[in-house]
């Protein structure tokens, strides 16, 4: 208590316990204030760093559930059959293109129906192949089976006589290879127009549609490998010698002197980052990606302590040993505290970034955020008010509180070149600068600093 | 009240500084007193509204003001109305420094270091205002003979 000045002591004894009557109004509107939507965004605020990581992992999972769930497409990577397979095999989606492919198909079909009792070979024209086994035609969709079976009604009886003739050669071996295909009845006329006018039709029919199940759940052998749709997920670690600079500002011009002081004590040593990132990637080249980045600055911290004078005291002896008289070695020095400084952040990218595709080069542009969760230091520094070392570690009890807990949201930029190795890693090189452009300091502290890095991330990529 | 010039403004910091009470009531860690405790919110959330170039700016220009010679015993005789009225005129750096350390007590380290100026600006500013109300409270006395 500060009981210097009469004037003090009677304002104090006066003002101190002095009490206004609270409005109701106010308390009503605190509760007004504190609603819901208050209290969760106080809640968020709270566990941000858990929340973020949360939301991060649940975006990459969300991602990672979508690209497992997208379905391939025929344009995107065409199934060919090889001719010499003894089935038809006609796996098409229902789109237009391929629908005309198989009405086209169809009148080629039909000739060869009418001219000969086993099925002509495919179209030259089409990437649908007919097997020398006749009534069989392989497909997935029951659209593409009603189409076809619009386009051949015209050629009912020639189908028919067909089939018939299959009926008599049903040991034949060339038959029966076809399980593996996915398999409707060629005869994709209604049902029960083939029972009626082909007695052999339903047999074949039957045994088709047994032979359905199955294949869907095994296919081919030599089906075509699919590709992971338009998505491509990869997952990078790499680590970079930095180049830290500290941009000490004073708030206001009583300041200045301090900040100057801060510059003269402190250097840069050496800093580094190193992290795990995931990135999604689009077949068009836009690329996704987020992870985890833990980056370091090391600072000297060296204040002049101060002149020292040392008397050593050595006495002079004879060729006796006997002592003579005393010499007094003076000695002056400077004394200096030096101490090892550290800034450690653990941040979270959120990067946006353009894949540029070179064989078996590749280069990318990448811009985007660092969302800081956590912002530590250890060491010393000058204090703003005896200009003296006093430690930055905020758990030091002697400590002044001085640092943020977080450095907040920071801007990030890259090029970085990959080189595909044949053990299919990709060797990854990314110059990148990260900048905070807010002030790490309290917002009422003396100066305000900020914290940039530039270094050259080097690590690998690897596709999943 | 006595860090504000209005009622209307002294409402309004309260009601932050209670919804902040609210908001991180679960960090106070019953070492020291509760209200302590809300008491330091309220007075941070008054301090916030405050710019330090006001200390900076209050300064200058009032370094040459005439020494009153009042009597300690003028004082008790001032009504806590009247002290609120004459701290109220001071300018605003002098009435946070003089509130801070007169009625709450702080020192003039932890006045610095919670406005973010140095410890001689803080003493200046004090005694400045010392100079200021003594010379409201002559005033107020020369009226009353």
């Amino acid at each position: 208590m500060n009981r210097q000045h009469p004037l003090d002591d009677a304002f104090r004894d006066k003002l101190q316990g002095l009490t206004t009557e609270t409005p109701m109004h106010l308390w009503e509107q605190i509760d007004q204030k504190r609603n819901w939507k208050h209290r969760f965004l106080n809640q968020i605020r709270h566990y941000r760093p858990f929340a973020t990581v949360l939301a991060s992992m649940a975006a990459a999972g969300v991602a990672l559930l979508l690209w497992n769930n997208q379905q391939p497409t025929l344009t995107a990577f065409p199934v060919l059959a090889t001719p010499h397979q003894p089935q038809i095999a006609l796996r098409a989606a229902a789109t237009p293109s391929v629908t005309k492919t198989i009405e086209q198909h169809k009148e080629t079909e039909s000739t060869a129906f009418a001219n000969t009792s086993r099925p002509a070979a495919r179209s030259p024209q089409s990437t649908l192949y007919i097997s020398d086994e006749p009534s069989v035609i392989a497909v997935p969709k029951a659209t593409v089976a009603q189409s076809a079976a619009i386009a051949t009604q015209q050629s009912t009886q020639q189908l028919a006589s067909a089939v018939l003739d299959y009926s008599k050669t049903e040991a034949n071996p060339l038959a029966t290879a076809e399980q593996t295909t996915l398999a409707v009845p060629a005869s994709v006329l209604p049902k029960p127009a083939h029972e009626a006018a082909l007695p052999g039709i339903a047999a074949v029919y039957e045994r088709e549609q047994k032979a359905l199940l199955p294949a869907l759940f095994n296919p081919e052998p030599k089906c075509a490998q699919f590709g992971n749709g338009n998505w491509g997920i990869y997952v990078d670690l790499m680590v970079s010698p930095d180049l830290a600079f500290s941009d000490l500002e004073a708030r206001n011009a009583n300041f200045e002197d301090y900040a100057k002081s801060r510059r003269e004590t402190e250097s840069f040593v050496f800093a580094y980052s190193g992290g795990v990132r995931l990135s999604l990637e689009a077949a068009n080249g836009l690329a996704f990606r987020t992870g985890i980045n833990y980056s370091q600055v090391n600072e000297k911290f060296t204040y002049f302590n101060g002149t020292e004078r040392r008397e050593i005291t050595e006495p002079v002896r004879d060729n006796q040993g006997n002592i003579i008289g005393y010499d007094t070695i003076v000695t002056v020095g400077e004394r200096y505290k030096v101490s090892r400084n550290t800034y450690r952040m653990l941040d979270i990218p959120f990067i946006v970034g353009y894949e540029m595709d070179m064989g078996k080069f590749g280069l990318s542009v990448n811009g985007g955020a660092y969302l800081n969760l956590l912002f530590r230091q250890s060491g010393d520094f000058l204090s703003p008010e005896t200009l003296t070392p006093t430690p930055l570690n905020p758990e030091d009890p002697n400590s002044v509180s001085v640092f943020k807990r977080q450095a907040g949201v920071g801007y990030y930029g890259s090029v970085a070149l990959t080189y595909a190795t044949k053990s299919g890693l990709e060797l990854l090189i990314e110059p990148h600068f990260k900048m905070f452009p807010n002030s790490v300091t309290q917002d009422q502290f003396a100066v305000q600093q900020r914290h940039m890095n530039a270094g050259i991330f080097m690590g690998i990529r690897k596709h999943l | 009240m006595r860090y504000t010039r209005h009622r209307m403004e002294a409402e309004d910091i309260l009601q932050d500084a209670f919804v902040k009470v609210f908001d991180n009531i679960h960090k106070f860690q019953f070492k020291g007193s509760f209200e302590g405790w809300i008491r330091r919110i309220v007075i941070n959330t008054a301090l916030k509204n405050y710019s330090k170039k006001s200390f900076q700016q209050e300064q200058i220009g009032l370094e040459n003001q005439p020494e009153y010679s009042t009597e300690p015993e003028s004082y008790k005789n001032l009504e806590q109305e009247e002290m609120l009225r004459l701290i109220n005129q001071l300018p605003e750096g002098y009435r946070v420094v003089f509130n801070l350390y007169a009625i709450e007590g702080y020192s003039h380290k932890e006045i610095s270091d919670m406005l973010g100026i140095q410890e001689s600006t803080s003493r200046s500013q004090l005694v400045k205002a010392r100079k200021m109300l003594q010379g409201m409270i002559v005033k107020i006395q020369k009226i009353a003979v």
